[in-house]
């Protein structure tokens, strides 16, 4: 493979981002729109918004393993992400293949990397739901002493918040909970009778749970703004993974990238795996990246003013860590002995599930798109001693259809025309709860392997600690309480082995802070130690909070974004 | 219908399982994933899938089973969706099934039903002979309703709903298949 070059593409360019997802598309979208010329560079394949989507509104009928990849091949080339509850004949394109990405985990500590394979990343692929962190979040660390003190706050994230879910589009309801600040609403999606039923029984019984609606990322009501992107109201078929040419749903691919092209000042190169960013001594600053195009083999220097790693929280870890130079060793602007420590995911898979009687004569049409919410209540309305901070509970009320029907007695005619009939009720509740930041769970380089382009893979040592673990116990028992209030009798608590890695709300490792000693980043996700060097993506986060984190990506990276631009302007940068 | 958080625990807990492997399982194990031996039906497996298939899902006012390529799904299932191992430990149990009923093909219609529905009634506790039939039955199933006359005659099916809104069950109401 390769010479290196610096061919023409690799001219200037003000700003480089590297990856297209949900923070990158944001970085790409504010930076263009400001006027800067910026490249935005992903490993992943290109694909087209809407004729690219070639799954999209298919029936099973329609695929030749009817909706299954090929067993022997997910074994093969998926070996983690078809463990990822979206992957399937559908979506398969748009996985990555482990088998070209191959990173390492320590003995008897598994995590499971989710990754994707297309320009647009994970907000291709992500379940939607959009909270903010409320201060209590921010302060979380400062308060209990795991993790570093985060060096903002909610008032400083408020504003941006509000801007990108102007342009996102966030269905949900006001709610006015202190732990669950409200967003600026589309109109939310309808609660069934059962659920609302569930609703008034539990916030009776316990007054400081609420259930409401999920805060998801889908047009209800498209602004002029959305509509003039070539966005749509979302269609409530729930196949969002495939892709959505309505772009009733949020990507980089329907929207910030969309965004950022109109400008003309956006050049987006697909397959290219940056593999490093490039120090400059004599200016003190990042001087641009280094990448194979993975097609052609060809390692490429691209130069610009500004860099923004935005390669998914492990991938942006992963290139800083590459990134060696005699000033910066052990990876550029890393003095101190954050980087690559300090990972989180969320904690997940446990709960219940009930049958609820009655209801016969209700149904639904179309496939509601997002589910239920249960915000946090532990330690926020109600106390508890076994363990620090808390969970936020997902679930929702569905009729049984034929899946669950060959559990079932029963053969011929009568057997057939019950299945055609909506079956009973079913309620989930399923908890997703904050992980502490620990410095013990973290991510090295290996010294020897490397993938088929030469960038050095991952070792990841990540585990759940006791507190994470007893968080979990109580999200099925309180999942049972909050069942028995609702007055259903035929409970199962359900308890999964899951490993870090599967909720894919991986954050951490490259992490804000007051000071380069115990920190990455500022207060502005700018590398304390190169100054045109930052870091908005999932990487950048202190502590994880427990609500789904890609909203407050979002607000970061819009955030950084016209802090460059000032500095820029200012003559700082 | 199902969302992310259902899958990530597993529709299957509340009603006892699906015993179709899933491709999560294919990781853990030490099974082979270089076979390159798909299996071929035998005429007698085929004849005898086609009939019991169509025992359990009827031709109504839709079509039944081998109506809807049922028997043709379950031979791209054994292939695709399983691992050799799997496959040929189905088609063992599947020929135990036969040899203990040698007439089965030769027997009326009504006496294949008879002891499919004795098999059935047998779901939650099959004897030896018949432990191929619970996962018999699930390929049976989804084969029926993935595919277009199950999904979209005998069930009710919308690719683009346009919303979601609750509605009133009536004597017309189906399930939705998706």
């Amino acid at each position: 493979m390769t010479k290196e070059t610096s061919k023409s593409m690799a001219a200037d360019f003000d700003v480089i981002v590297i990856g297209s997802g949900m923070s990158g598309g944001w970085v790409a979208k504010e930076m263009c729109e400001r006027g800067y010329k910026t490249a935005v560079l992903d490993r992943g394949a290109p694909l087209e918004h809407g004729a690219g989507y070639e799954n999209e509104s298919k029936g099973p009928w329609e695929m030749p393993g009817r909706g299954r990849v090929n067993r022997e091949e997910a074994a093969r080339d998926y070996q983690i992400n078809s463990k990822c509850y979206a992957f399937n004949e559908f979506t398969q394109k748009h996985f990555l293949k482990d088998s070209d990405h191959p990173y390492k985990v320590s003995p008897d500590k598994q995590f499971d990397w989710i990754r994707s394979a297309r320009v647009g990343g994970k907000s291709l692929l992500w379940h939607r739901h959009s909270y903010r962190f409320s201060e209590m979040d921010f302060r979380a660390n400062k308060t209990d002493g795991y993790g570093c003190d985060w060096p903002i706050g909610y008032d400083d994230l408020k504003d941006w918040y509000s801007y990108v879910e102007r342009f996102a589009g966030i269905s949900g309801s006001s709610e006015n909970l202190p732990q669950l600040p409200d967003s600026v609403f589309q109109k939310p999606f309808d609660m069934n009778p059962v659920e609302i039923d569930a609703k008034a029984a539990v916030e009776k019984a316990y007054p400081g749970r609420k259930i409401i609606i999920g805060r998801a990322a889908h047009l209800t009501e498209p602004t002029d703004e959305q509509l003039e992107l070539g966005r749509g109201p979302c269609q409530a078929r729930n196949e969002c993974q495939r892709g959505c040419s309505w772009g009733g749903y949020f990507s980089s691919l329907s929207a910030t990238l969309p965004a950022a092209t109109r400008t003309g000042n956006l050049t987006l190169i697909p397959n290219a795996m940056v593999q490093e960013v490039v120090y400059d001594p004599a200016t003190k600053r990042a001087s641009g990246v280094r990448m194979t195009d993975m097609i052609t083999g060809d390692k490429v220097f691209i130069s610009a003013r500004v860099v923004f790693v935005c390669a998914s929280t492990l991938g942006t870890t992963q290139i800083l860590m590459n990134s060696k130079s005699v000033a910066f060793p052990r990876g550029i602007g890393n003095t101190g002995n954050s980087l690559g420590h300090y990972l989180m995911d969320h904690i997940s898979g446990a709960g219940a599930q009930a049958v609820v009687d009655g209801y016969e004569d209700i149904y639904y049409s179309g496939r509601r798109p997002t589910s239920l919410y249960v915000p946090r209540f532990r330690n926020v309305t109600e106390p508890t001693d076994s363990f620090l901070r808390g969970y936020g509970m997902q679930g929702e009320a569905t009729r049984m259809n034929w899946s669950a029907a060959s559990g079932r007695t029963g053969i011929g005619k009568d057997f057939k025309n019950s299945i055609q009939k909506p079956g009973p009720w079913v309620f989930r509740l399923q908890g997703f709860g904050e992980m502490l930041p620990r410095y013990e769970n973290h991510v090295s380089l290996s010294p020897a392997e490397t993938d088929k382009w030469g960038m050095p893979i991952l070792n990841i040592s990540c585990e759940y600690s006791d507190n994470e673990l007893k968080m979990k116990k109580d999200m099925q028992q309180t999942a049972i309480e909050m069942f028995r209030a609702a007055g259903y009798t035929q409970i199962t608590p359900f308890f999964t082995d899951s490993k870090p890695g599967i909720v894919i709300h991986e954050m951490g490792t490259a992490r804000m802070g007051h000071s380069a000693e115990d920190s990455y980043l500022n207060g502005r996700n700018q590398c304390h130690n190169v100054e045109n060097l930052f870091v908005t993506d999932g990487a950048s986060m202190a502590s994880s909070a427990c609500q789904n984190p890609s909203l407050t990506f979002m607000a970061l990276s819009a955030r950084a974004a016209a802090f460059a631009d000032e500095q820029l302007k200012a003559g700082a940068l | 219908m199902l969302d992310r958080r259902q899958i990530l625990v597993g529709v299957a807990v509340l009603m006892g399982g699906s015993l179709l492997p899933s491709t999560v399982k294919a990781l853990h194990g030490s099974e082979d994933i270089k076979s390159t031996n798909p299996a071929t039906l035998s005429d007698r497996q085929l004849k005898a899938m086609t009939v019991m298939a169509d025992i359990i899902i009827p031709e109504t006012e839709t079509a039944g089973a081998s109506g809807a390529g049922v028997p043709a799904f379950i031979g791209m299932a054994l292939n695709n969706w399983m691992l050799r191992d799997e496959r040929e430990a189905f088609l063992r149990a599947f020929d135990d099934f036969l040899a203990s009923a040698p007439d089965f093909l030769n027997t009326s219609p009504s006496e294949q039903a008879r002891l499919v529905g004795e098999i059935d009634r047998q779901l939650h506790g099959l004897p030896k002979e018949f432990r191929f039939y619970r996962q018999f039955k699930e390929l049976v199933l989804v084969g029926y309703y993935t595919s277009e006359v199950g999904g979209t005659e005998e069930l009710e099916y919308d690719p683009v709903p346009g919303g979601y809104t609750v509605i009133k069950v009536t004597s017309e109401t189906r399930t939705w298949s998706t």
